[in-house]
């Protein structure tokens, strides 16, 4: 049987097993929670761009 | 041959943007008491002055009978353009009122940066403003980045597309209905998340770096409001750079990368969707602009010799790209020292990255990098029909959020015209600057031009009180051209003639 | 009985009028703004012996590159802010004279405090601008570092209701302060206060106070009455 793999636009929640419908079934977290995870997303992105800053900043003194 | 528009879509506006005026007057009007508690009675006055009216037109306006209340894609252009330079009207008199503009213009200058979220500003004595006025400075911000997000929510919802392939006239008569659903929610639960985080980590941020107790508030509010909104007033003007933190910075640069990411991507992100996020076409063309600019900053500042060590490259380096992609435009550095000290190479690419800007569907400016992606993919796709047989058929595609769109020539088309108007703005803008004065350098003319027409904010010291009122005319209308990305401005002159000379 | 036509054009006649009493109460509040100046800094009143404060073609100088467009500059003695951020290459590891005013916050740290010390005219010569309504271009300052005892004597900085505490600063300007991440700063050996901070006393503009009570009045009417219409729906 093929499983409903639409996102929570549709706003089903997808019961599964495997790995991949688990990623795209509706949360059941809390609205507060989402948004952490949000926030919690750009501060990773934030400390890549810094991490990769500074590598870029650390090559570009030591070649120039 | 243009359709005049009827009496009852002239009606429709005047109720879609009387809602918008009240929002936004009744929050300066509530700045008021804030004045007088801060001891400010000539600003709390100056703040009732501008905002009275304006809540009693507002007032008046919704009551305007109309036999039909929808809004259809020109109307909710037409609205939203008038709402913004409503507003930026009603929030110029309280500016002009504390004497520190010279003109009305420079007021008007002040207020359209503010909603536009560009953050150029001609207040003169900034350091001696009324702390009131600083709040409206945020306010205006906040208030302009929330509509900028969610009138273009709620564009992007009606047509399930981008707003990058549609012009007026594909669109007519297909109806758009803004503050319903989730894109609503979406929009205001988005703001007040990184709101919060902001005020959290600035605040602390800032007390760690010794900013007494009684101005903690009014600086971390502004600073917040400046970064996640993409704005990029401060609240005075030592830059970023005079509170000497590299936290309160990296708190900043969090806020800045929040506000120029797309609501749809935080929302993917909030349910965890790290697949479609990776996927998507507009994200991963961010990150590498993000990526070169950073590059190029850096490469740029080591190779001029402004700073010699890892740690200032890095720190003056990385701040400046974020501000530059995610057209912010606060700076940790003075803002001469863009032209005086920080070479030519780290200027251009900071130029690049203001003109790219950040993520369609974000608080940023700027052309997006969703458009500079579907250039570029047609650059492609030409390329290869040229190289492929004839009759050869192929299709590209790109992934938006988890779906695949196809990419058409009226994308390309709509992302090349929107790119070229982009471009004329910044030579106008950089023409009038140099004619109005013989001593600025064409490299401070074409950086302070491009600031402008991609709300970005960064200035260079080439925009000062004082200026002749052409190019305070000219940068106003570059400000809010940039901001309606040219389409609500046309479509504005557009219905405003099919009015006087369209056939009925 | 009025046609449809009719009463738009007395909304549109209304709108336009109720748009001009709005502009003449506004500018009649922004013309009788009370000026009240405070006194001139004796420090800003001569003119500093520094160079040219604006030179927007100075460019960084690369170690291979010739010098142009640089104005010949003292290399002690007192400086502008202006000349100091347009040439910092200029200044760097300069012992320099530096007057001004605190304004912003007084940051302090361990060792001493970092302020913000402006040297335009609303610093120095005019004062805060409320005070005397006089445009003289925009902000200008230097981040100064007081090191040790000297951070105790900026207690005073500016903002909208005082000028702050006048500094004259003797230090050295470091174009990328490795101590500050590479911050172009001014570090004090040296610090006095030359003029204490002063209050505006600017009074409440009574004219704009009389507009703003009339406008909001009318507008508390205009709500009221449209709440009163919708609650009789």
């Amino acid at each position: 049987m093929a499983r409903d793999r639409r996102s929570d636009d549709a706003g089903r929640a997808v019961i599964g097993s495997d790995e991949r419908d688990r990623r795209w079934q509706r949360t059941e977290e809390p609205t507060w929670r989402r948004a952490l995870n949000g926030i919690g997303s750009v501060v990773v992105m934030a400390i890549v761009v810094v991490l990769v800053g500074l590598a870029l900043s650390w090559l570009a003194t030591l070649v120039l | 041959m243009l359709l005049a528009p009827s009496v009852d879509d002239v009606k429709a506006i005047i109720r879609a943007s009387a809602t918008g005026v009240l929002v936004f007057s009744l929050g300066i009007a509530l700045l008021a008491p804030v004045a007088l508690v801060l001891g400010e009675a000539n600003a709390a006055t100056a703040l009732l002055v501008g905002a009275a009216p304006a809540v009693a037109m507002a007032v008046l306006g919704r009551r305007i009978p109309t036999s039909s209340l929808r809004l259809t894609w020109t109307r909710a252009i037409v609205t939203a353009t008038t709402t913004w330079i409503a507003c930026a009207c009603v929030a110029a008199v309280p500016l002009y009122l504390s004497g520190h503009f010279v003109g009305v213009d420079a007021a008007f200058f002040d207020a359209v940066s503010g909603v536009t979220n560009t953050g150029h500003s001609l207040v003169a004595d900034l350091d001696h403003l009324p702390r009131s006025l600083v709040l409206l400075r945020s306010w205006m911000e906040v208030a302009g980045g929330a509509a900028f997000l969610f009138v273009g929510q709620s564009l992007l919802e009606a047509r399930r597309a981008l707003a990058t392939s549609l012009t007026p006239g594909d669109t007519m008569g297909e109806h758009v209905m803004p503050g319903t659903g989730k894109g609503l929610r979406r929009t205001w639960r988005t703001i007040a998340a990184l709101g919060i985080t902001g005020v959290v980590g600035v605040g602390v941020a800032l007390s760690v770096a010794g900013v007494p107790l009684a101005s903690l508030p009014i600086t971390t509010i502004s600073l917040v409001a400046a970064a996640a909104t993409t704005g990029g007033f401060i609240p005075n003007t030592g830059a970023v750079g005079a509170y000497h933190s590299v936290v309160v910075e990296f708190m900043l640069v969090v806020l800045m990368l929040g506000g120029a990411t797309s609501v749809g991507v935080l929302a993917a992100a909030a349910r965890r969707q790290h697949d479609r996020i990776r996927n998507d076409f507009s994200f991963q063309v961010y990150v590498g602009m993000l990526a070169a600019v950073l590059a190029g900053t850096m490469v740029g500042l080591a190779r001029a010799g402004t700073f010699e060590a890892v740690v200032p490259v890095a720190r003056h380096g990385i701040f400046s790209a974020v501000a530059a992609v995610t057209t912010t435009g606060l700076s940790t550095v003075a803002p001469e020292l863009f032209i005086s000290d920080f070479g030519v190479l780290a200027p251009a690419a900071l130029v690049t990255g203001m003109a790219v800007g950040g993520m369609l569907g974000s608080m940023s400016g700027g052309f997006s990098t969703l458009r500079m992606g579907l250039l570029a993919k047609g650059v492609i796709s030409d390329v290869r029909k040229v190289l492929q047989p004839e009759g050869a058929v192929s299709r590209v595609g790109w992934m938006r959020l988890g779906r695949r769109e196809v990419l058409t020539d009226a994308h390309v088309r709509s992302a090349a015209t929107t790119v070229m108007l982009f471009l004329i703005g910044i030579l106008a803008g950089a023409t009038v600057l140099l004619w109005a004065d013989g001593r600025i350098a064409l490299r401070g003319a074409l950086l302070t031009a491009t600031s402008a027409i991609g709300n970005v904010g960064l200035d260079v010291g080439v925009l000062e009180p004082g200026q002749a009122w052409y190019v305070t005319t000219t940068f106003t209308i570059l400000m809010l051209l940039g901001r309606l990305q040219w389409l609500g401005i046309f479509a504005a002159i557009g219905f405003v003639v099919a009015i006087v000379q369209g056939r009925r | 009985m009025t046609t449809p036509r009719t009463r738009h054009r007395l909304l549109i006649a209304g709108f336009i009028a109720a748009l001009a009493v709005i502009g003449i109460g506004v500018q009649w509040s922004h013309d009788a703004a009370p000026r009240v100046p405070l006194d001139v800094v004796p420090a800003g009143a001569e003119d500093p012996e520094s160079v040219e404060a604006r030179t927007l073609t100075c460019e960084r100088t690369l170690p291979d590159a010739p010098t142009r467009d640089l104005e010949e500059v003292e290399p002690v003695g007192r400086v502008s802010s202006e000349a100091v951020n347009s040439c910092p290459d200029a200044f760097d590891g300069q012992v320099v004279v530096y007057y001004g005013e605190v304004v912003g916050d007084v940051l302090q740290r361990d060792g001493g405090a970092w302020t913000l010390v402006n040297d335009d005219a609303y610093a120095l010569t005019l004062g805060p601008l409320s005070g005397h309504g006089d445009f003289e271009g925009g902000n200008s300052g230097l981040a100064v570092w007081l090191p040790g005892q000297l951070a105790t004597l900026a207690d005073e900085p500016g903002n909208a209701d005082r000028r702050g505490d006048v500094l004259r600063v003797n230090g050295v300007v470091r174009r990328a302060d490795p101590e500050d991440g590479g911050g172009l700063t001014l570090r004090a050996i040296q610090a006095e206060v030359v003029f204490e901070a002063q209050y505006l006393e600017t009074p409440v503009n009574r004219v704009q106070a009389l507009v703003a009570a009339v406008f909001t009045l009318v507008a508390i009417g205009v709500v009221v009455w449209d709440r009163r219409l919708r609650a009789r729906r």
